[in-house]
């Protein structure tokens, strides 16, 4: 059996392939590509470029589902699940033992507690600011002209970081822009905007409860210096994806999860 | 016209844009019920508050004493005085909001904005004070302030003493709620006595007291009954029915409209029950926790409807079981109505004093009515909910229960809009409480 799920977000686009044998799965191909204007085509295309990288057909697929801000534009899709479930069922198939999955996505950050089941238990979401989120690191990345892999360099050599007290991304770039211009070496803003990122995703798992193993998934978990300052933060080191797995597929990956478990039971 | 050639106050009262959109309301109301699945409680309120108002026009027209007093306050007391009227100044915004006109309770908000009251505190308060301001109510004899359901009530108290412009009596009532409390609360309803006599000229009459006892006495057991048809599942009536208690609560304890109103209550729910009368699939049971959707109680039929989610009992509905009084004697009573103040009525009980008692109703109800869920619909002011939240959480974590947690204000609909309500506990029922469910009965998980 093969299924596939398509996250469409605010920034990316992911596609997973999934095929079952029996009672188990794996994970056969997925990909992942920049959120356009046109997200049906989009979706079409990066869901082609997956099935290409497993292998298989679209008519090999038996089902799709479709999750993220933009899954009502999948129009191949067999059904639509909201991205909060799709998390949870992603979290729980990369690590069974997955209870707390921290979503850093470009437009929200969602906290998530499963229970021993894998079900969601809990959650709390960050859906009305950009703090905290990939678009907040995307704003800060373009004031300083940095991209975010030297952003990770330089905040793993910082000595020190400039504290950044705005919550606001709009707040925060002045400030940012302040503490540039007064001197402060880049290394040490680049530190505080991480830990202010990891403040505000820490503040949001402990409205659900904290408990390991802890997932931090979403394009922004592929960020050394945000992980490192979120550890740092909860007090718990994350669960760390293998290397053929990327942790911004995860909402995907649940999405092709919950279409298999949907395509067993017959399609509902 | 009077026989003085002066306007009535049934005439002055319908020159009032406030007092005649609720007046108008009534066969409005009737004839939009008619159209309701579940219309006989409806019905019953819209019947016992035309009464109520009747009945304070009445008053107001022969020149009898008025006695302002703030939510917390119980009003058999008031009733042991004949021609007395009473004035909860919250009134006009409870009305509001079920038979009126919502943006009238907004402008009374932003007018006690205007007028210093900061915008953070409770919204109920704001908009007491604001009806206070436009000159909504008799003026008072005399004023009773108390300082439960909450803290912020010591705002209205405090308005209520300086606009009221009358002699103020003030009831204090403890953190705790053991039986010092109780002891030290009826003392004060004591001394309440003597000082109403003074001020509105009226004798007290424990015979009148005992009588308005008796009668609360009985709706309470009726409430119970009628909360017990509401454990039973499926739920066969309506959910925002329960949120009416605080209407109750506020305005018809020690009444005949009071035990008529909850008689019918649980008639309803018996014969809907026992007929298996249904409007809706009920798929999730919740304890709604904190407070109603006063601005838009059509979002419980669209919860419902939509999503099969119904709401038994709030915090508002629950009554607990001290609630009866002793009627043998005049201090059994005062102890009896002392202890209702301190540990009966709804939210007085809950947000005054330790989060222990908050926590454990709602763990009690979730059990007892069998609930799948609670719905923390979080007044954006109150500060001992929010206070608690924590703890509140955690205690659901350990038993297990799912529980959703959003911001909205019950008397403004501005903070929050409905579609933003209901994008929450779409969310919640369909990704969170539904699943378990399947799961637990076998199903398909997603």
């Amino acid at each position: 059996m093969i299924t596939a799920g398509i996250d469409i977000g605010s920034t990316a686009c992911k596609a997973v392939i999934l095929s079952a044998d029996g009672n188990s799965a794996r994970i056969a191909g997925y990909s992942i590509g920049p959120s356009t204007s046109n997200p049906a085509k989009t979706s079409m295309d990066i869901f082609e470029q997956a099935l290409q990288k497993a292998g298989s057909a679209k008519e090999d697929v038996d089902r799709v589902v479709g999750t993220g801000y933009g899954r009502a534009l999948v129009s191949f899709a067999d059904e639509n699940i909201s991205e909060l479930t799709c998390h949870g069922r992603g979290a729980a198939f990369a690590n069974p033992r997955a209870r707390t999955v921290l979503d850093i996505g470009g437009q929200d950050t969602k906290a998530i507690r499963l229970d021993d089941e894998g079900f969601l238990a809990d959650y709390s979401m960050n859906d009305k600011c950009a703090a905290g989120t990939g678009r907040f690191l995307e704003a800060m990345a373009r004031t300083l002209d940095l991209s975010y892999e030297k952003m990770d360099e330089l905040g793993a050599e910082a000595d020190r970081a400039a504290p950044i007290t705005s919550m606001c991304s709009v707040f925060a770039e002045s400030e940012v822009i302040n503490l540039i211009n007064d001197g402060v070496k880049a290394s040490a803003i680049v530190k505080g905007l991480h830990e202010s990122m990891a403040g505000r995703v820490a503040s949001l798992a402990q409205r659900v409860g904290l408990e390991a193993d802890v997932l931090v998934t979403g394009g922004v978990a592929k960020s050394s210096g945000v992980i490192d300052a979120v550890s740092a933060k909860i007090g718990i080191i994350p669960w760390v994806f293998p290397d053929d797995l990327d942790p911004q597929v995860t909402g995907a990956l649940g999405a092709a999860v919950c279409a298999m478990e949907q395509a067993r039971a017959g399609g509902v | 016209m009077n026989t003085n050639g002066q306007k009535s106050i049934r005439e002055r009262l319908l020159a009032v844009p406030e007092w005649r959109v609720i007046i108008d309301s009534n066969p409005a109301l009737i004839k939009f019920l008619a159209d309701d699945p579940c219309p006989n409680g409806l019905l019953s309120l819209a019947s016992v508050v035309w009464d109520y108002l009747g009945e304070t026009a009445d008053l107001w027209e022969k020149g009898a004493p008025f006695v302002w007093c703030n939510l917390g306050m119980s009003s058999e007391i008031f009733l042991g005085f004949e021609n007395l009227g009473h004035i909860v100044v919250e009134t006009q915004a409870a009305l509001q909001s079920i038979l009126g006109d919502p943006d009238y309770t907004h402008a009374f908000i932003d007018l006690a904005e205007t007028s210093g009251v900061p915008s953070d505190c409770c919204s109920a308060d704001k908009a007491g004070i604001g009806s206070i301001l436009r000159e909504l109510y008799p003026m008072p004899a005399c004023s009773v302030g108390i300082n439960t359901p909450c803290d912020s009530q010591v705002l209205s108290t405090q308005a209520i003493a300086e606009l009221g412009e009358a002699p103020f009596f003030l009831i204090d009532v403890p953190y705790y709620d053991d039986e010092r409390t109780v002891t030290y609360v009826a003392k004060q309803l004591e001394e309440l006595i003597p000082f109403l006599e003074r001020h509105t000229g009226i004798k007290f009459d424990w015979d009148r007291l005992r009588r308005a006892c008796e009668l609360s006495n009985l709706a309470v057991e009726k409430i119970w009954e009628w909360l017990d048809w509401r454990r039973l599942a499926p739920l066969t009536q309506s959910s925002k029915l329960v949120a009416f208690t605080l209407i109750h609560q506020i305005l018809f304890n020690g009444t005949e409209q009071g035990v008529r109103l909850a008689t019918d209550l649980a008639e309803e729910a018996r014969v809907r029950h026992e007929r298996g009368d249904r409007f809706f699939e009920e798929r999730v049971r919740a304890i709604w926790y904190q407070d109603p959707v006063w601005t838009d109680f059509q979002i419980y039929d669209w919860m419902e409807r939509e999503l099969g989610l119904t709401v038994p009992v709030d915090v508002f509905g629950y009554y607990a079981q001290e609630g009866l009084i002793d009627c043998s004697t005049p201090e059994s009573m005062l102890n009896g109505l002392a202890r209702k103040l301190v540990k009966c009525q709804p939210m007085s009980r809950q947000f005054r004093g330790n989060i222990e008692t908050y926590i454990t109703d709602f763990l009690h109800m979730h059990e007892a009515f069998g609930a799948d869920c609670g719905i923390f619909a979080g007044h954006v002011a109150c500060k001992h909910a929010w206070g608690g939240i924590g703890l509140f959480r955690e205690a659901c974590r350990k038993a297990g229960i799912p529980l959703l947690v959003f911001e909205f204000d019950m008397f403004d609909a501005r903070v929050t809009t409905r579609e933003s309500i209901e994008a929450e506990l779409t969310r919640f029922v369909n990704e969170v409480v539904l699943p378990r469910k399947a799961a637990k009965q076998g199903r398909l998980r997603v």
